[in-house]
């Protein structure tokens, strides 16, 4: 017997272009006079979420997934009623709270404490819901010190996590989680998982979590949903949905030019246009083979202005989208300069590859002077490995189980 | 299988319009309180004079346009000393325009709260609407202090029982501060021209009420004005109620009452169409 806690039919959100101005008001008269939209309008609205439907059951724990401007955060907007639906309805049963409103409402001069009672509020919990869950509230945050001071003197920190602490101890039968958990240090940060480990495994309560790293969404929900321009692709379990996400994304990166790409973060300063694999005798190639030395090449384009102190660096994400290794060039104190609008190549050699058969995520991220000036969203690249000669000896090792090769030294000594 | 009325939050791209959810109001009642709280704390927050200011600054304006309305203007007061004449003006005034300006305000000042969580909206402009009120029973306070200290020093002031109904011309300069308020903070989610507008349009309605000058004075070619504005019988009356000068029109003040009452429903209702997709125009 399973009860449905939010039930989605039909749902649909579009957004008006453009700015608003004279026009819209001219256009709104006429809209208003005429009883009806006008074609103009039609033509410059943005679906940004078309034709949903899906039901959620009672404490299941539900990944939300999908690039940047797939819809998620108009889900969740939705969801969370802070606007409203163009088109259908949404259910819901049970109470809900989100936790990416993380400190709404914090007023600066007010202390920690009294923030604690309005942010509390604003999120629905009464006043004696507050008052019995204080003391675990400031257990949680570990600002207890500083409760009576006014949260303009909190580090950034403290005020995250006193924050978070709130919105931790909301007692909803349904929670919406955004990815907050990249605040606070990292004790801080392991104390939120369990936290929403916790939350998750509780009876009954359900719990939406929205994320771009499919590792965590994997470790946190059994059900998932995988949202594409706007439209539901997907809904089913956390493994069907985590391979249509990573499958999507490989079609994604490798049919679409670097140059190109538009899911990207970062300043601009400096961007990758273009990369590409070479063995050792500079001839391009397709695929690795584990303990060859391959030379990674970036192309690189300069912004409009000069960059000094440019730092490159790589990840390796393997097919459960977990990172199995990072190098940076300021980590061997590497740092570059550019000339503005200069194309340049940027060369590494890896020797002996460690990583064994499978593909890889190839993540690339570009600093200029500490600052993220390129970081690809899906990836830059996906690289194909195949069993090599990784310890020169022709023995393959036992590489179906494991991701990473390396060698060591050893030394027998008898007495 | 579930029953059709068994959901708890039903989301649907319209809400009919007179669905004005009083009772999700009720429930988030103590947040009303927490936001009184922090509309009044953080004013006296880090000041050496603390909550002295509430009653300070009605005092300084108080002695500022005595000096530019009595002493240079030359403005009569209808025979009363000016300190008297004009406090209970500016103190209603100060109760009005703060509560206008707080829920005229409500979209624009809180856009980064709405975006992130739902509550019922109206929390915000009535809260504004309790915390002036609280504002303005001190400063009611003082000056009932400052009249009676007159009083005992021998100025004839004769207040009448018309004070019994000074609860009622609250009532009704609520009902505007809040009615206009919400419509205009309903529009300007989608133009902002209304509120660069506002604090110059407000000014206005201030002389164009009754507050530094008796309605008596007014000349006969404007007195359309005072005839048109539902506020000026309404300032005249509490004036009345205190000192005993100038009018007390019972009619106009129940036609303001009613156009009171009708602009505050307008304003409900327009506010509450607004607060559904504000976030996306603001």
């Amino acid at each position: 017997m399973s009860q449905i806690a939010i039930k989605v039919e039909n749902l649909g959100k579009s957004y008006r272009l453009g700015t608003l101005g004279t026009q819209s008001l001219k256009e709104d008269i006429i809209n208003w006079f005429s009883g009806q939209k006008s074609v103009k309008h039609k033509e410059n609205t943005h679906w940004a979420l078309r034709n949903i439907n899906f039901e959620i059951e009672r404490g299941s724990a539900v990944g939300v997934v999908g690039k940047n401007g797939a819809g998620k955060s108009t889900l969740l907007k939705l969801l969370s009623r802070t606007t409203a639906p163009t088109t259908g309805s949404i259910k819901i049963l049970g109470k809900i709270s989100s936790l990416l409103e993380v400190g709404t409402g914090f007023h600066p001069e007010l202390t920690g404490r009294e923030n604690v009672f309005l942010n509390g509020a604003i999120m629905g919990m009464t006043k004696t819901d507050i008052r019995s869950k204080f003391d675990e509230i400031v257990e949680f945050s570990g600002v207890s010190r500083f409760l009576d001071t006014p949260v303009k003197r909190y580090s950034s920190g403290m005020y995250v996590r006193l924050a978070f602490a709130v919105a931790a101890h909301l007692e909803t039968e349904i929670m919406i989680i955004d990815e907050v958990l990249a605040v606070g240090d990292v004790e801080f940060q392991k104390k939120c998982v369990d936290k929403m480990k916790q939350v998750t495994g509780n009876e009954g309560r359900t719990v939406l979590f929205v994320s771009h790293n499919i590792a965590s969404v994997k470790a946190l929900c059994n059900y998932g949903l995988f949202l594409e321009s706007g439209q539901l692709r997907l809904a089913g379990t956390v493994q069907e949905i985590s391979d249509a996400y990573i499958s999507s994304n490989r079609g994604f990166v490798e049919s679409t030019e670097l140059a190109l790409r538009t899911d990207r973060t970062g300043s601009g300063a400096v961007q990758l246009v273009d990369f590409f694999l070479r063995d050792m005798a500079g001839n391009q190639i397709d695929t690795i083979l584990t303990g060859e030395d391959i030379e990674f090449c970036f192309t690189l384009k300069c912004g409009n202005e000069k960059a000094r102190n440019i730092d490159l660096g790589l990840n390796f994400y393997d097919p459960e989208e977990r990172n199995m290794g990072t190098l940076y060039s300021s980590y061997q104190k590497v740092y570059f300069d550019a000339e503005p609008h200069e194309i340049f190549s940027v060369r590494c050699v890896i020797p002996g590859f460690p990583f064994t058969i499978g593909t890889y995520r190839l993540g690339v991220r570009i600093v200029v002077n500490n600052e993220e000036a390129d970081w690809l969203l899906a990836g830059a690249a996906f690289v194909r490995v195949e069993n090599g000669d990784f310890f020169g000896t022709g023995s393959p090792g036992f590489s179906k189980h494991y991701m990473t090769n390396y060698l060591g030294r050893w030394h027998i000594e008898r007495n | 299988m579930e029953k059709k009325d068994n959901w708890s939050i039903e989301i649907l791209p319209k809400a009919s319009l007179l669905d004005l959810k009083l009772g999700e109001f009720w429930k988030y009642r103590d947040l009303i309180l927490l936001f009184v709280k922090r509309e009044l704390v953080p004013t006296y927050k880090q000041t050496i004079l603390g909550p002295l200011w509430f009653v300070l600054q009605p005092l300084l304006t108080t002695f500022v346009y005595s000096i530019i309305f009595g002493v240079v203007a030359r403005i009569p007061t209808d025979g009363l000393p000016q300190l008297l004449f004009y406090m209970p003006g500016i103190v209603l005034w100060n109760f009005f325009n703060s509560a206008f300006m707080k829920s005229s305000g409500t979209f624009n000042a809180n856009s980064h709260i709405f975006g992130k969580v739902y509550f019922p909206r109206l929390i915000l402009p009535v809260s504004g609407l309790l915390a002036s009120l609280v504002n303005f029973g001190i400063q009611l306070g003082l000056f009932i202090v400052i009249l009676l200290f007159y009083k005992i020093s021998g100025t004839t002031i004769t207040p009448g029982w018309h004070l019994l109904l000074s609860p009622v011309i609250l009532l009704i300069v609520s009902l505007y501060s809040l009615g206009v308020g919400l419509i205009i903070s309903a529009f300007t989610t989608r133009y902002k021209d209304l509120s660069h507008l506002l604090a110059f349009g407000s000014q206005l309605l201030m002389y164009a009420t009754p507050i530094i000058y008796p309605a008596s004075i007014v000349p006969e070619k404007f007195k359309w004005v005072s005839l048109i504005n539902p506020l000026s019988p309404v300032f005249e009356a509490f004036r009345y109620s205190f000192l005993g000068v100038g009018q007390f029109l019972v009619t106009r003040l129940v036609i303001s009452f009613i156009a009171g009452i009708f602009v505050f429903l307008l304003g409900l209702v327009v506010f509450n169409k607004a607060e559904r997709t504000s976030i996306d125009t603001i």
